[in-house]
C-alpha cells in the first residue's frame, strides 16, 4: 500500500501519530503486537470512525479507543485487555464524540450472569468518568460492551474483550508465565482446577498423553474471535439520529458479517505471523491489543493445540464450523465446563455447565454468547495410516511464502523422502497440481448467510483459516 | 467531516498488498481453480479382497455422486403447493434416485477408506463435495479456494471413516446459495456388530453393518457399541422460494483478469469486482426468508403423516414417512441434523431423550471423550440447534408411555429470532401385535 495515501486520508490527531514513525499508528507494532498499559492509569475513549468494509465501503461506526500519550488510537472490535487475576484496573472513560441527537449516552459495562461486574456512568458527549475493572474476576473470557441504549452502541461498534489470565501461585517456580512448558501441574486457562476435573483432565493430556502427541498448551497459544454484523443503514442513520433500540432489533438486516472487525480475505488470512501466539507479556498487570493487531488464523504444527476464545457481539445467530479437527467446550459465557452427571443422567442442580466437555466441529453463538474451546491441532483423524505415513516421511514439506514469513505445508506426490523441495510460487492454492496441496483448513459459519457480503460475494463474511505447517516433535 | 477509518487490514495490506502475488491470491479466493484430471495425491489402490481387522468389513467403500436438479411440491398448509426448484446428489448407477431430498444418503463402516467420486457437473456447474465432520487433507476436503474445484474428468475424494456417527456431506460452493438448494446428504458411519467373529458366517438375522435406514442396527454410546431397534434421521431444514430462482452462480464476485487501475482508497487493487445488492433486495444472499419448513426434506404439516398423499410421494425423501414407529421396550435411534438458516427449536414431547453424541463424537468413549458422558433432556424441555450441527438421541419408552408423543421443530428467524414457522412430527409409541415385536431387534 502508499503510506502516503494512507496518511492523507487520516484525519486529525491519529495522523499526528503516524508523523514520528511513518507508519499509521494501527500497525507501528508490527513485530511485537501487545501493548503494556497502566492498570492504574487506564484511558479508554469513546469516539467516531469509519470502518471499512471488505468490499471497501467506508460505514460510519462508533470504537473504543486507547489513550496513548494522550493521543486516541481507535480499535474496533476495541482493544483485547489482558489482566493478570489479581489486578484491578482503573479506566478513565471519556466520551470523545461529536455533539449527538439529544440525550444519546454513551458508557461500558461487563456483565456477569447475576447483573453487571462493571458499570460506568452514561456519558454525554464530553464528558468523562472514572470506573474500576475489579481484580477479583475468574479467569475466563468478558466482553465489554456500550450499556447505554443496547444493543445500539454494542453492534455499532462499542464492544471489546477482556481476558483474565490465571495468576499462578505466589514463589511457585512458575509464578511468572515461561511459555514453555504449563507453569504448574493442574494449570489451566481457569487457574489451577481440582484433581479428576475435565478440563484440567484435558489440559493435562494435551502433549503428555498417546492421544494428544505434541506440546502442552501454551497460554500464549489463543486467539480471540468476536463475531459481529454490519447493517450499514443504520450506521448511516447513526451519524445524524438516535436510533430507537426495538427499531432497530426488529429492522437490523446485516450485509456484513465480520470476525475482529474484518471480513472475507481479510479475516481469513494471517500472512505475517508463524504460530499463533498472542504477543503478549501476561506477567503484567494490564496489556493489550488494537484491532488492526488481532491475528485470527490457527497457524501451528500438528500437535500444538490452540484456545480460540468466541464472543459475539452482534444480532445474527452464528454456527461456527471448523474443518480438520472438533473443538473441545471448555467454558460458556465466562463458566468453567464441569462433569457432573447424576444416576439419572440429569446435570446436578439441573446447570448445563455439569454436562462435560462436548467434542464439536460446529456450535452455536447467540448474541452475547461467549464460548471457549480448544483446537487441538491434532493430525486431521481422517488422513489414512498410508498418507501420514508419507507426511511423516517428508513428503509434506513446510515451506515459506515469499515474504519468508508464512510456512505452508505443501504436497509433492512424486516426493517419497523429502529430498525435491521446490520453491512455493505462493502456493494459495498451489499454481499447479505439483504443488498440490498445503494442509489449510476453513473455519466458516455454517450459518451461510454469514459467508456473504453486499448481499452476495460469497466467501467474503465471516471466515478464518486453519494451517498446519508441519509436525511437532513426538507427532 | 472526516473520521479516522478502521482498515480491512492494515497489516495484512501494509506487508503483502505490494507483493505481485496479492492479486492472484484474490483472486483465487474469489474464484477457485478448476482442475481438470487431477489423480488424488495419496491416492490408495482399492483393494477388493481387503478385510478390517475384525476380519469381517471390506476395508474399501465407494460411492458416485451427480449433480442434478429437479422441482418438487412444497406446502406450509398441507393444501396449497408450490413447485420449487432444488438441486442435489445422485448416484447414477442408482438410477430412480435422483429424486430426493435431501440427496441421496451415504452409509459406511467404522475404519473404512471411502473413495468418493463426484463426477464433473459441466454446463454452469462448479461445485465440490465437503465431508462435514470428516478430517481429511486439505484436497479431500471439498474446499475449493484451499484446493480446487472440480473439473471435467472428476475427482475421487478419499478419507478415512474414522469415527462412528452422524455426519453429512454438501456442496462447499458459494455454499450459502448451494446449500440452500437442497445440495447436501446424510453421511452415516456405523460400528460394526461387536458380535460378529471373523471366520464365523454371521446368523441368520444377524446384523452386519452397514445398517439399512430405518434399522435395526447398533450405535456407539460411550465405550460401548448398544443396539438400536429403530433409526429415524430427522433433518430440519427452512426453504425460501425466492432463493430456489436464483442462478448457480449468482451475487458472486468476479476475478478481474488483470489489475485495471480501478483500486480502493489505499492503492490496492484487490484482483475482484464486488457486487452490490441492495438492502431489501429479497433475491440478495443476506436476505433470507423461509416459507417452507421441512424434516428430511417434506414440508410441515406432510411432517404428521404415516402415508404420504399420492400426489407428493414423487416428491419424496430419502426416508419417509417422517413419523417414527416403537414399541415399549425398544429402542428409538434418533439422529438430528439441523441444515436450517433459522435457529432451530426441538422440543420432544412426553419422553426423555439421551444425547450420546454430538457432531459424530460420542461421549464418554475412551481416550478422545473421557471429559464428557451421555445425558439425558427432559421430556418437553427444549434445546436448540444452529446449523450443521447433530445431536444422536436415544429414546427407550416404557409401557406406560403407549401413545403419540409431538416431536416439535420451531424455527426463529436467525436474527430477531421470532418464529417463522414449525415442523411437527411424532413418535408413536405402539404396542405390537401378539408375536411380533420383541425378538425381531437384534440379540434381543
Amino acid at each position: 500500500m502508499k503510506r502516503r495515501d494512507f496518511i492523507k486520508i487520516t484525519a486529525g490527531g491519529v495522523a499526528a501519530l503516524a508523523l514520528g514513525s511513518g507508519l499509521a499508528p494501527v500497525f507501528r507494532r508490527s513485530e511485537a503486537y501487545g501493548a503494556v498499559g497502566d492498570a492504574t492509569n487506564f484511558f479508554l475513549d469513546i469516539m467516531e470512525v469509519e470502518h471499512e468494509m471488505v468490499d471497501g465501503k467506508l460505514v460510519y461506526s462508533w470504537a473504543y479507543a486507547v489513550k496513548e500519550s494522550g493521543v486516541q488510537v481507535p480499535s474496533l472490535p476495541g482493544p483485547t485487555l489482558f489482566v493478570r487475576q489479581g489486578s484491578p484496573v482503573n479506566v478513565t472513560l471519556t466520551n470523545t464524540m461529536s455533539d449527538r441527537p439529544t440525550g444519546e449516552a454513551h458508557g461500558f459495562a461487563i456483565f456477569g450472569k447475576n447483573g453487571p461486574i462493571v458499570q460506568s456512568a452514561p456519558l454525554a458527549a464530553g464528558q468523562s468518568t472514572q470506573f474500576t475493572i475489579p481484580g477479583n474476576l475468574a479467569p475466563g473470557t468478558y466482553m465489554y460492551e456500550d450499556w447505554v441504549n443496547p444493543p445500539v452502541g454494542r453492534v455499532l461498534g462499542l464492544h471489546g474483550v477482556l481476558v483474565v489470565m490465571p495468576a499462578a501461585p505466589a514463589g511457585s517456580p512458575y509464578e511468572l508465565y515461561p511459555d514453555t512448558a504449563p507453569p504448574v501441574p493442574g494449570w489451566t486457562p481457569y487457574g489451577i482446577l481440582p484433581n479428576g476435573h475435565p478440563v484440567r483432565e484435558l489440559f493435562n493430556d494435551l502433549g503428555q498423553t498417546a492421544h494428544f502427541p505434541g506440546e502442552p498448551w501454551l497460554p500464549s497459544r489463543q486467539v480471540i474471535w468476536v463475531f459481529s454484523e454490519v447493517d450499514p443503514f443504520f450506521n448511516e442513520l447513526a451519524s445524524t439520529e438516535l436510533i430507537d433500540a426495538g427499531d432497530f432489533q426488529r429492522n437490523f438486516l446485516p450485509q456484513y458479517f465480520t470476525v475482529n472487525g474484518r471480513s472475507g480475505y481479510f479475516s481469513a488470512e494471517d500472512h505475517t505471523h508463524d504460530t499463533t501466539h498472542v504477543h503478549v507479556d501476561f506477567n503484567q498487570p494490564l496489556s493489550y491489543i488494537l484491532s488492526g493487531e488481532m491475528e485470527s488464523a490457527l497457524v501451528g504444527k500438528v500437535g500444538q493445540p490452540i484456545l480460540i476464545r468466541n464472543v459475539h457481539v452482534g444480532l445474527d445467530t452464528h454456527s461456527p464450523h471448523t474443518h480438520a479437527n472438533h473443538c473441545y467446550c471448555v467454558a460458556v459465557d465466562g463458566e468453567v465446563q464441569d462433569l457432573n452427571i447424576d444416576s439419572n443422567g440429569f446435570p446436578v442442580n439441573g446447570n448445563p455447565r455439569n454436562l462435560g466437555l462436548w467434542w464439536w466441529d460446529t456450535w452455536t453463538m447467540l448474541p452475547g454468547d461467549r464460548k471457549d474451546v480448544l483446537y487441538p491441532m491434532m493430525m486431521p483423524p481422517d488422513i489414512p495410516l498410508e498418507t501420514i505415513e508419507r507426511i511423516r516421511a517428508g513428503a509434506w514439506h513446510p515451506q515459506l511464502n515469499p515474504n519468508g514469513t508464512q510456512e505452508y505445508m505443501v504436497f509433492d506426490p512424486n516426493d517419497t523422502d523429502g529430498s525435491s523441495i521446490e520453491p512455493l510460487n505462493v502456493g494459495h492454492p498451489p499454481a499447479a497440481p505439483t504443488e498440490f496441496t498445503h494442509l489449510a483448513y476453513p473455519m466458516h459459519s455454517h450459518q451461510e448467510i454469514s459467508q456473504t457480503a453486499a448481499g452476495g460475494n460469497y466467501p467474503m463474511g465471516l471466515i478464518i483459516h486453519i494451517m498446519f505447517t508441519g509436525l511437532a516433535p513426538g507427532v | 467531516m472526516s473520521l479516522p477509518i478502521i482498515y480491512r487490514d492494515p497489516k495484512q495490506l501494509a506487508n503483502f498488498g505490494n507483493h505481485p502475488d496479492f492479486f492472484e491470491h484474490m483472486k483465487v479466493f474469489v474464484d477457485p481453480p478448476v482442475w481438470a484430471g487431477i489423480p488424488t495425491p495419496d491416492f490408495i489402490q482399492p483393494d477388493p479382497n481387503a478385510l478390517l481387522p475384525d476380519g469381517i468389513t471390506p476395508r474399501f467403500a465407494a460411492a458416485n455422486r451427480r449433480v442434478n436438479n429437479q422441482n418438487r411440491e412444497m406446502t406450509n398448509d398441507g393444501v396449497n403447493t408450490e413447485s420449487v426448484q432444488f438441486w442435489g446428489f445422485f448416484d447414477d448407477n442408482e438410477p430412480g434416485n435422483e429424486y430426493r431430498f435431501p440427496s441421496q444418503p451415504i452409509r459406511l463402516v467404522e475404519g473404512q477408506i471411502f473413495h468418493g467420486f463426484l463426477h464433473n457437473t459441466s454446463i454452469g456447474g462448479r461445485h465440490t463435495i465437503h465431508w462435514h465432520g470428516m478430517e481429511p487433507t486439505s484436497h479431500n476436503d471439498g474446499v475449493g479456494k484451499l484446493s480446487m474445484e472440480v473439473g471435467s474428468e472428476g475427482y475421487e475424494y478419499q478419507w478415512l471413516a474414522s469415527a462412528a456417527g452422524t455426519y453429512f456431506y454438501h456442496c462447499h460452493r458459494n455454499t450459502v446459495l448451494h446449500f440452500e438448494m437442497g445440495m447436501y446428504g446424510m453421511l452415516i458411519i456405523d460400528p460394526q456388530n461387536p458380535n460378529l467373529r471373523a471366520g464365523r458366517r454371521p446368523r441368520r438375522n444377524e446384523l452386519v453393518a452397514p445398517y439399512a435406514f430405518g434399522g435395526p442396527g447398533y450405535v456407539r454410546r460411550g465405550n460401548d457399541i448398544v443396539p438400536y431397534d429403530v433409526e429415524a434421521i430427522w433433518v430440519s431444514d427452512d426453504v425460501d422460494p425466492v432463493w430456489h430462482g436464483l442462478s448457480h452462480n449468482q451475487w458472486l464476485s468476479t476475478p478481474k483478469t488483470e489489475p485495471d487501475g480501478d483500486n480502493d482508497a489505499q492503492g490496492n487493487d484487490l484482483g475482484v469486482k464486488f457486487t452490490s445488492v441492495n438492502r431489501l433486495d429479497s433475491k440478495g444472499l443476506h436476505n433470507f426468508n423461509p416459507q417452507y419448513f421441512c424434516i428430511s426434506g417434506v414440508p410441515h404439516p406432510w411432517t404428521k403423516l404415516d402415508v404420504l398423499p399420492v400426489e407428493v410421494d414423487e416428491n419424496l425423501a430419502f426416508l419417509s414417512p417422517i413419523p417414527a414407529t416403537v414399541a415399549p421396550g425398544q429402542t428409538l435411534l434418533v439422529r438430528l441434523l439441523c441444515a436450517a438458516y433459522s435457529l432451530n427449536r426441538y422440543t420432544f414431547e412426553g419422553l426423555d431423550v439421551e444425547v450420546i453424541a454430538m457432531d459424530g463424537r460420542v461421549m464418554g468413549q475412551t481416550p478422545y471423550t473421557r471429559y464428557s458422558a451421555p445425558f439425558k433432556i427432559p421430556a418437553g424441555v427444549p434445546f436448540e440447534l444452529t446449523a450443521a450441527r447433530r445431536f444422536d438421541l436415544l429414546i427407550r419408552p416404557t409401557s406406560s408411555q403407549v401413545g403419540s408423543h409431538r416431536v416439535l421443530v420451531e424455527f426463529q428467524d436467525h436474527i430477531t429470532k421470532v418464529n417463522m414457522g414449525i415442523a411437527e412430527t411424532f413418535i408413536n409409541v405402539v404396542q405390537p401385535a401378539r408375536g411380533r415385536g420383541r425378538g425381531e431387534g437384534p440379540n434381543r
